[in-house]
């Protein structure tokens, strides 16, 4: 019996290794989704209303959990330092960055366009990013499963 | 730079990789770095980076949400306008929008206390009548505008009017003056704001600011319906003054019943008022 509870034990324990190990990217891709998400209301904002910034960053709400701690931030101290935080792919990094420095400093016109195609390139990382990560995720839970099966059978 | 030139600093010029400078009792000076009022070889210039945060803050973060009144060449501040230049884009011979800012002018607004008590005293002799304050650019039209209209609204000298306000760049209200004692239509053009005070707030008294050619039907309607109008444009002295087409359409009309010249003399405000 008790080698069994203890072969379950190292299992469980490989398997939640293999979790840890693919957080990154898991927490990567709603990070990304969250701000994609705020990006496009900016650009509704901008676009319909021309609503200023602080003001669009003071009725925006996230219905993610994830997302409080960058919401916070974003109220008080507006997008480029609510971005510091983020954990995102590298490859979103550097459009945020020159987003982040262009917003608000255009008409609207070169804003929303600046907004669109960094919506869409961020889009795209956005859907190759999952893609990869849900494999990469299930490879890698998948190998720390074996490895902790192999582990308890040698063990026990 | 020095307490006395701040104290008469009427505007603040920045242009994009260009000269500083201030023009302050009636000059143009030229600052260096360290403040001093200097020749023009030394003076302090703006970099590019300074320049776009400067329109950046003034702005107050958002450009875009300033589109409309940077096509029409300001951008309105608290206590004062910031005039802006640059490259326009035109569609069919309209100013569709400023590709490039190049050059901010600030300026600074005051408020004097009582200095319309000249015109109040003469409402109070002949009765209230429309008034047209003339003068070049930058010798306090806008001040004695204010001054009088909130004077006439806060009956100071003389019984309460219901004042109305087409405060069309923002700049004749400033935020300590407006205490609520007057209606005021800002940020839309003259003959809107004339239009819809008239209709809707049934004002005894339209102030409006530096009108042209457009407002004058807005400007005849309204004192035909017996509306008296407060109202500043720019010309050097009256010769200059009748020479305006929409001026002498709206004298012939009788909207105005007095003319005040603003002066500036020595930094010191002044004006002389003629009632027709």
């Amino acid at each position: 019996m008790k080698a069994v509870i203890g072969a379950a034990v190292i299992c469980i324990c490989f398997f939640m290794l293999g979790k840890k190990a693919t957080e990154r990217d898991r927490t990567a891709v709603k990070h990304l989704y969250g701000v994609l998400k705020l990006l496009r209301h900016i650009k509704d904002c901008i676009s319909i209303s021309l609503t200023p910034l602080p003001d669009i960053y003071k009725t925006f709400e996230f219905n993610e959990k994830y997302m409080a701690e960058f919401e916070k931030k974003l109220k008080s101290g507006g997008f480029a330092y609510a971005l510091q935080d983020l954990v995102l792919p590298e490859e979103a990094y550097l459009p945020l960055r020159e987003l982040a420095f262009a917003l608000g400093k255009t008409d609207s016109e070169n804003q929303c366009k600046k907004l669109e195609s960094t919506i869409g390139i961020l889009e795209t990382v956005y859907r190759r990013f999952k893609e990869t990560e849900q494999q990469k995720s299930k490879s890698i839970q998948a190998l720390f499963s074996l490895a902790g099966a192999v582990a308890a059978i040698l063990m026990f | 730079m020095p307490n006395e030139t701040k104290k008469i600093t009427d505007e603040i010029r920045l242009r994009k990789n260009g000269i500083f400078n201030v023009f302050a009792g009636g000059k143009n000076l030229f600052p260096d770095e360290s403040g001093r009022i200097c020749r023009i070889e030394k003076a302090l210039t703006v970099t590019e980076a300074e320049f776009e945060e400067c329109v950046f803050l003034l702005c107050k973060g958002s450009v875009y949400s300033y589109d409309d009144s940077i096509r029409r060449g300001y951008i309105p501040i608290p206590y004062g306008r910031a005039g802006v230049c640059g490259n326009g884009v035109t569609e069919t011979g309209k100013m569709k929008k400023l590709k490039e800012i190049t050059s901010v002018s600030l300026r600074i607004h005051r408020n004097i206390d009582n200095y319309g008590r000249k015109i109040i005293n003469i409402y109070k002799q002949i009765g209230l009548k429309g008034t047209l304050i003339y003068s070049p650019p930058g010798m306090g039209k806008t001040t004695l505008l204010r001054s009088v209209g909130l004077m006439l609204a806060r009956g100071e000298g003389i019984r309460p009017y219901k004042v109305g306000f087409a405060d069309e760049r923002e700049e004749i209200i400033l935020p300590d003056t407006n205490t609520g004692i007057a209606d005021v239509f800002s940020g839309c053009p003259k003959q809107v704001a004339v239009e819809m005070l008239t209709r809707t707030m049934s004002p005894e008294v339209i102030v409006c600011d530096e009108i042209t050619p457009s407002d004058t039907e807005e400007l005849i309607h309204s004192t035909g319906t017996g509306v008296f109008l407060i109202c500043s444009c720019h010309a050097e002295d009256k010769k200059e003054l009748e020479a305006k087409p929409h001026i002498r359409a709206l004298m012939e009309k009788g909207c105005f019943g007095i003319l005040s010249r603003v002066k500036r003399e020595n930094g010191v405000y002044g004006y002389v008022t003629e009632v027709l």
